[in-house]
């Protein structure tokens, strides 16, 4: 992406008690995040501060981890063009192609943009907790 | 033609205490056992072990618990059960047949006896906000601190009831994160009541360490959680008895992140599946297989044993014994030993379980939701998170006559999402009591349905079901 905000370094990563092996990357609609090897895809996103996993499909609501053991499926998200991906269960790997899912399984990216009109408003209410 | 199911002594359903336990007892009883997680590694939500690639230095503040799974995991690799992890079970059949999937390649097993050691998970409350991301639920903040050393946010707020709060919080703490307060709901002197539980010491120490710059607010409660696209603050009140908020004690706190844990709810499914007989505890999490540990935790079907968070929620300590009972039970079951040396063996378990009995008594009365906490629902805040069902709706469907969980679920769809009503139904019990006085017994639970978790569908094609399962995966595909 052209406006990249590149890869954050203000991580949630906590350094203390551990050692990690060498940081790779993958992007999240279009942008690099950096993560570490052992780290759940959602986990690379945390410590970069991308909490959005997905909006829903019919308020458009944006959700993101919540349970992080699998069972509440908010952190569904599009991997590698397979969408509904648990994030919080799937190890990230490098040159992987992350996007914030829209409803049950659209991207989020511009390249989706065309394909929003056939399903329903996103982003048009506000998110209603 | 296929292969029939994979036949072993005793199949143990998760490997977290519980499990691991039962797997080490029904093996020194000389069965033979294989072992099931979904996890990569073994070790349960509580001791869920770093991935390998994260190696724990000589000093880490965050392993504290680290001997204590150290040893139930050196124990079950000594004790020469087959261990397999990634392994999904998602049914179970008359006759205990297991049907799981390994990465979506189908497996059917047939166990001569069972122990079901499936856990629990956080119990959903729907709060207003309580969707926003940077909401997690305390279970889930530990797994993310402790398991992957990454802080969900940096200005934390937590609120709920228990010992898991405080277990939650003091992982942020040693993680670095600004802990801005706990509301506990229940009155002080019972989190002062956890300290009855037995060998408690070092670990009352440890929270005290990390937490004693750390407001704790007992008899206080979340009740709304504000943002736009993320949390942003939470608004805590005092609460009476019954968990209902004092009007004028409400008070903003400015965060990036609030943990939810308000106990955790039992996952009864594969019990329900095995035709278990199950019944309601409030102080147990809700619906639990019926069990008795003198009858080494065998439910009322016939060679299916319970252990653990799922047989009733009580904690890990409870869980190894149980899992103990259960092993034993198990092997007993499958003539691996006799009845006077399976109880014989019994009884140090039986024992430690007695030890807990106080304590279990002040975790019931905590962690019992009070009606209160089902009135904080605002009619726009959504209940069935999947489906985007708001509480309005489901206060509709009870307006016009719905009393049972499985009627709203038909009016409204809540409860009919890719978690299958785990983060929906205990609110929408919860709901019923609060619009409708109706019991939890009579609100009910939604009925066991195949496939048990949402599974890739090639697994529900594979021809290995064919040959064992033709009709319940006709009911399926349904």
């Amino acid at each position: 992406m052209p406006h990249s905000r590149g890869v954050k370094t203000a991580s949630r990563r906590i350094g203390a008690g551990v050692a990690r092996g060498a940081p790779f990357r993958f992007t999240l609609d279009g942008e690099e995040v950096e993560a570490y090897p052992g780290e759940a895809i959602a986990t690379a996103l945390l410590a970069a501060g991308r909490r959005i996993a997905r909006r829903t499909a019919h308020r458009g609501a944006p959700r993101g981890v919540f349970c992080a053991i699998g069972v509440c499926h908010d952190c569904r998200m599009v991997v590698d063009g397979e969408a509904n991906v648990r994030t919080c269960l799937v190890a990230a790997r490098a040159g992987m192609v992350i996007e914030t899912q829209v409803g049950f399984g659209r991207a989020a990216g511009p390249a989706a943009d065309g394909l929003r009109a056939e399903g329903p408003p996103s982003g048009t209410e506000p998110p209603r907790g | 033609m296929v292969a029939g199911p994979e036949v072993h002594e005793v199949v143990v359903v998760g490997a977290g205490p519980a499990g691991i336990r039962a797997a080490v007892a029904a093996r020194a009883a000389g069965a033979e056992v294989l072992v099931l997680d979904e996890a990569p590694r073994p070790g349960g939500q509580i001791y869920r072990q770093l991935p390998p690639e994260i190696r724990p230095r000589r000093r880490d503040p965050l392993g504290a618990s680290r001997a204590k799974s150290l040893a139930l995991l050196s124990d079950l690799r000594r004790a020469g059960a087959s261990v397999r992890a990634g392994v999904e079970v998602w049914g179970v059949m008359p006759d205990r047949v297991l049907l799981a999937h390994e990465h979506g390649r189908a497996m059917v097993l047939q166990a001569g006896a069972l122990v079901l050691a499936a856990g629990a998970c956080d119990r959903p409350v729907a709060i207003p906000g309580w969707t926003l991301p940077g909401v997690v639920t305390a279970g889930g903040v530990t797994v993310l601190v402790k398991a992957q050393r990454v802080l969900p946010g940096r200005r934390v707020l937590l609120a709920g009831t228990g010992p898991l709060l405080l277990a939650a919080a003091t992982a942020l703490a040693h993680g670095g994160a600004r802990v801005v307060g706990i509301a506990e709901a229940a009155p002080r002197r019972a989190v002062l009541g956890l300290l009855r539980r037995p060998g408690i010491v070092g670990q009352a120490l440890e929270v005290a360490a990390a937490l004693w710059r750390t407001p704790i607010w007992a008899r206080h409660g979340l009740v709304r959680i504000e943002g736009t696209e993320e949390v942003e603050r939470g608004i805590v009140a005092r609460l009476d008895d019954a968990w209902r908020p004092v009007p004028g004690t409400e008070r903003a706190l400015d965060v990036d992140t609030i943990v939810l844990g308000y106990g955790l709810v039992p996952a009864p499914e594969l019990a329900d599946l095995a035709g278990c007989t199950l019944a309601y505890d409030a102080g147990r999490g809700g619906w639990i297989p019926v069990s008795d540990p003198e009858r080494l935790m065998a439910t009322s079907s016939p060679g299916v044993f319970v252990a653990g968070d799922g047989a009733g929620v009580a904690g890990a300590d409870v869980a190894e014994a149980q899992g103990r009972l259960a092993g034993l039970g198990a092997a007993l079951h499958v003539g691996g030993l006799g009845a006077a040396e399976a109880h014989e063996r019994a009884a140090p378990a039986l024992r430690a379980l007695r030890a807990f009995a106080a304590f279990r008594r002040t975790l019931e009365t905590m962690l019992a939701p009070r009606p209160g906490l089902y009135e904080l629902a605002a009619d726009d805040t959504i209940v069935c998170r999947c489906e985007e069902v708001s509480a309005g709706e489901i206060r509709v469907a009870v307006e016009e006559g719905a009393r049972q969980v499985t009627e709203v679920r038909a009016v409204t769809r809540a409860g009919m999402g890719l978690c299958q009503g785990r983060m929906c139904v205990p609110s929408v019990a919860g709901l019923l009591a609060r619009w409708a006085g109706v019991s939890p017994e009579t609100a009910g639970r939604l009925p066991p349905r195949l496939p048990a978790r949402p599974v890739p569908i090639p697994v529900l094609t594979d021809p290995v079901l064919e040959s064992v399962a033709a009709p319940a995966m006709e009911a399926v595909r349904r």
